[in-house]
């Protein structure tokens, strides 16, 4: 089930009050409710797969509690049987054939023509959120900084919680599993507050997203019959997009985790004021960076190196892995090592740009070093998503160097959506010390009902109607 | 204690509904105008609502796509005429009483089939009793129904009323419309300009056109008033179809060659109708003059024309199949003042192509026992080169 559908809107509904009609009754009735609501929000895209939904689960439910309960070199094997089934599930469905084709053409390379077979999978939604998510809990038992779950069904509600199912934020059990361990209560609050972001999430998502989504398939479509500004725009406007849509999905799912009592982790913070890439990649998918750099870059030994290239090396490591998270392709490692690349200069000279500053988060205008570091940032992170978006490396190098070699006379179509664009990053500024732009306490309730009517206005204005799944479903 | 807990929630409960009440009531507003004026009514429904009435009544609707290819599916589906027209816009101007003594048994679904891809859909539809058989079919074809590379358009795409997204727009849409012409958006008329019919959906109701109950579709007011003005001929399409042929814009785009497998398709669907039964008859309709002259002398048109114009009958007349072949008014010994543009004939030209069909048709053909007489009667009593009456 999708956010944006009509099923979901009949849906959310439905399961918040049967939830909180049974806030009376024992918490594992309530839970076992909630759990029952995620499956059928996950069935609800392929009953199918729910099967390996409930493995990954099972299979980390009974690794952890063995885990808990074992030393020594029995303790690491109960993790590794835990990681190989995550990893072999995932690596199956996801990855198993791009490593055939990759391996197929590097035999082709050295003249070696081999022939394999190549299994055409269908993706499972969300399995490479929901598998992050027990590999995490998995390892965090091992490392004893977390107890193994005891009640079977809070812990597979927490794993397939819908709100954060399919594309997440990836919450640690350290995080969100307690909360299914206790009572919750409703609390007004928090639900409004719920609410308003689920407000803008779904005005970023179907006013700026999906109102971009056509203009950026076209130009990436036919790249090559356009011109360098319409390309250009075409890199800036899958900027916006890919942030409006998939931070969009993460305001709708913590404003409904809020709705149910839950307080699920910030997942964007702003991304696009940071003022450099390792700003940006503290406020962009915080859930999943904050998950790589703890199970893999501090493993890898991350900043405590005694060399600056071993340093360097762990952070281009770490990034490419998080680009083939995202996708079996070359255009994604290749995406995640610039990145990587991106923070390498500060690794290599041992220290951190600046942070912001706080005068810049006090006034109301950034200053015009604060501004060139932001568009600085805006500009190589935009470049990152070329190859991000492209169907192929190939494909993007080629757009790219169309982009400079074409002519520059000639005025980009589409320009009239950048002023959604535009209103999107100025509330988001105007808003930027707060969680969401949405987020207006005190002040008189016409003023901020006023506000939430005009967005709706806008809303029902300029969303576009077709159908257009979130990107990261896809991952 | 337990009613001081839930308290917040109800307080939610009741804001929310508080805050979701006006738009929830403004979009149930808008729905019922939709309703009321029949945009909004499935189009199965439109029809059926559409055949209940005693008058005759034009249905077409605004806001929602239009989907006449939809509508006139469900029209054949739940109409089972004996006797079908089928085809692009092109034959859309035939009427049922053309067809006397089988009028009521007649139903014109120009506006169905827009390539061959559409036909063979529609013959396997026929094949698979998934619609009723007709006993006659005049299939009207069209030159880039063989053209090489012509985009084939999707016909079978859900009804847009039930497409909750389609509401949204329609709604959206609306609304601008109300900015623009006020409470005529609201409250459109019940009937139709000229010609005074009772009209569903809001472009029957504002603009007069639409689909009769027979399927045929009668010309918006201003071309009638044009006509009624002065009976002189007009390419009244935007662009015009002259200029689309010297410019090789839209249809005539090039390169302009003749897709062989299309054909074979094509003519293996003819024979397939023809063998489960229905009786076929082609008719490969007229161009304005100049539009005729215009592809006959245009060198790189030449090829796809020309296999078109002849090459084509004798294929299908090879299957037994009887074909019309008619290059332009002339052929008939009418003038192009009996066409609404280059490409569309007028419906009164429509019944000179029938009266020479029926004219010709063997003995023991349906076709054949269409009452002459009285086609040719209607024929006399046109009021108008393009229309048999003239509004009121």
């Amino acid at each position: 089930m999708q956010f944006n559908s009509v099923a979901f809107l009949v849906f959310l509904p439905t399961v918040f009050l049967v939830y909180w009609a049974l806030q009376g009754r024992p918490l594992r009735l309530q839970n076992c409710f909630l759990l029952l609501a995620s499956y059928i929000f996950y069935a609800w895209w392929d009953w199918r797969f729910l099967s390996l939904l409930v493995f990954s689960s099972a299979l980390d439910y009974t690794v952890a509690r063995a885990v808990e309960h074992s030393e020594g070199k029995r303790r690491t094997w109960l993790l590794v049987v835990s990681l190989a089934g995550n990893l072999g599930v995932l690596g199956l469905f996801k990855y198993y054939g791009f490593f055939v084709h990759s391996v197929v053409r590097a035999f082709e390379i050295v003249g070696l023509h081999i022939h394999a077979s190549t299994l055409s999978l269908i993706l499972p939604l969300g399995i490479s959120f929901y598998t992050f998510r027990t590999i995490s809990y998995a390892v965090d038992v091992y490392r004893r900084k977390i107890p193994a779950a005891r009640d079977p069904i809070a812990y597979f509600a927490y794993v397939s919680f819908f709100p954060e199912l399919v594309a997440g934020p990836i919450d640690r059990a350290e995080h969100l599993l307690p909360q299914f361990l206790h009572r919750r209560t409703f609390d007004y609050a928090s639900a409004r507050d719920g609410m308003q972001q689920i407000l803008w999430g779904f005005f970023k998502k179907c006013a700026v997203a999906d109102r971009l989504a056509p203009v950026v398939d076209d130009i990436f479509r036919n790249y090559p019959v356009y011109q360098g500004p319409t390309l250009l725009l075409g890199i800036l406007y899958f900027s916006i997009q890919i942030y409006c849509d998939f931070s969009a999905y993460s305001d709708i799912a913590i404003g409904v985790g809020r709705l149910f009592g839950f307080d699920l982790m910030r997942n964007f913070a702003f991304p696009y004021f940071s003022r450099s890439p390792r700003e940006f990649w503290k406020r962009w998918h915080i859930s999943l960076s904050t998950w790589f750099r703890d199970y893999v870059y501090i493993p890898l030994g991350g900043s405590r190196t005694k060399s600056r290239l071993r340093h360097a090396a762990n952070l281009l490591a770490t990034f490419a892995l998080s680009g083939l998270w995202h996708g079996a392709s070359w255009n994604f490692i290749f995406w995640g090592l610039y990145n990587g690349a991106l923070l390498v200069p500060g690794a290599l000279l041992g220290r951190s740009p600046a942070p912001a500053a706080p005068s810049t988060q006090h006034r109301v205008l950034p200053g015009i070093v604060a501004l060139a570091q932001m568009a600085g940032t805006f500009g190589l992170v935009s470049l990152g998503w070329l190859f991000f978006r492209s169907a192929s490396l190939r494909d993007a190098l080629q757009y790219l160097a169309r982009m400079f070699a074409t002519s520059w006379a000639v005025r980009p179509p589409h320009l009239r959506w950048g002023l959604l664009a535009a209103l999107v990053l100025g509330l988001e500024w105007v808003q930027r010390r707060k969680q969401h732009a949405l987020q207006i306490e005190g002040g008189p309730a016409w003023v901020r009902w006023a506000v939430y009517y005009a967005v709706v206005v806008v809303l029902i204005l300029f969303a576009y109607t077709g159908h257009v799944p979130f990107i990261y479903f896809r991952f | 204690m337990n009613k001081r807990r839930r308290s917040p929630l109800a307080r939610f409960l009741r804001r929310t509904a508080i805050f979701l009440c006006p738009l929830l009531g403004l979009f149930a507003a808008v729905e019922c105008v939709f309703w009321l004026n029949g945009d909004a009514l499935p189009l199965a429904l439109a029809y059926e609502k559409q055949q209940q009435s005693v008058e005759e009544t034009i249905y077409y609707r605004s806001y929602f796509s239009s989907q006449h290819e939809l509508f006139k599916l469900a029209a054949v589906r739940q109409r089972g005429a004996k006797i079908l027209a089928i085809g692009s816009s092109r034959v859309m101007q035939l009427r049922s009483f053309l067809f006397e003594p089988f009028a009521a048994d007649f139903y014109n679904a120009g506006g169905l089939l827009t390539s061959t891809e559409n036909l063979l859909s529609f013959t396997k539809m026929v094949l698979s009793s998934d619609i009723p058989k007709p006993q006659m079919l005049l299939i009207c074809i069209d030159p880039w129904w063989i053209k090489e590379g012509a985009v084939a358009q999707e016909t079978l795409e859900q009804d847009a009323a039930l497409v909750p997204a389609a509401h949204v727009e329609a709604i959206r849409t609306f609304l601008g419309k109300l900015l623009t012409d006020g409470l005529r958006a609201v409250f459109p008329p019940a009937r139709t300009p000229l010609y005074n019919y009772r009209a569903i959906g809001s472009t029957a109701k504002l603009g007069g056109a639409g689909f009769r109950k027979d399927g045929s579709s009668p010309f918006a007011p201003e071309v009638l008033h044009e006509c009624m003005a002065g009976p002189w001929y007009t390419d009244r399409e935007t662009p015009p179809i002259i200029e689309r042929v010297r410019e090789f814009e839209g249809q005539f785009s090039l390169p302009a060659r003749v897709g062989r497998n299309r054909v074979t398709l094509m003519t293996g669907a003819l024979s397939a109708l023809r063998e489960a039964g229905v009786e076929i008859h082609v008719i490969l309709p007229p161009f304005s003059s100049e539009v005729y002259r215009a592809l006959e002398e245009s060198g790189e048109l030449r090829d796809w024309w020309q296999f078109y114009k002849l090459e084509l009958p004798a294929l299908i007349r090879a299957r037994g199949i009887d074909v019309f072949p008619v290059c332009s008014p002339q052929d008939l010994g009418i003038s192009d003042q009996y066409m609404w543009d280059g490409f569309h004939p007028g419906e009164v030209c429509m019944g000179y192509i029938l009266r020479e069909m029926v004219a010709g048709a063997a003995s023991g053909t349906l076709l054949g026992q269409l009452d002459l007489t009285a086609l040719t009667k209607q024929l006399e009593d046109a009021e108008l080169p393009l229309v048999f009456d003239a509004p009121p």
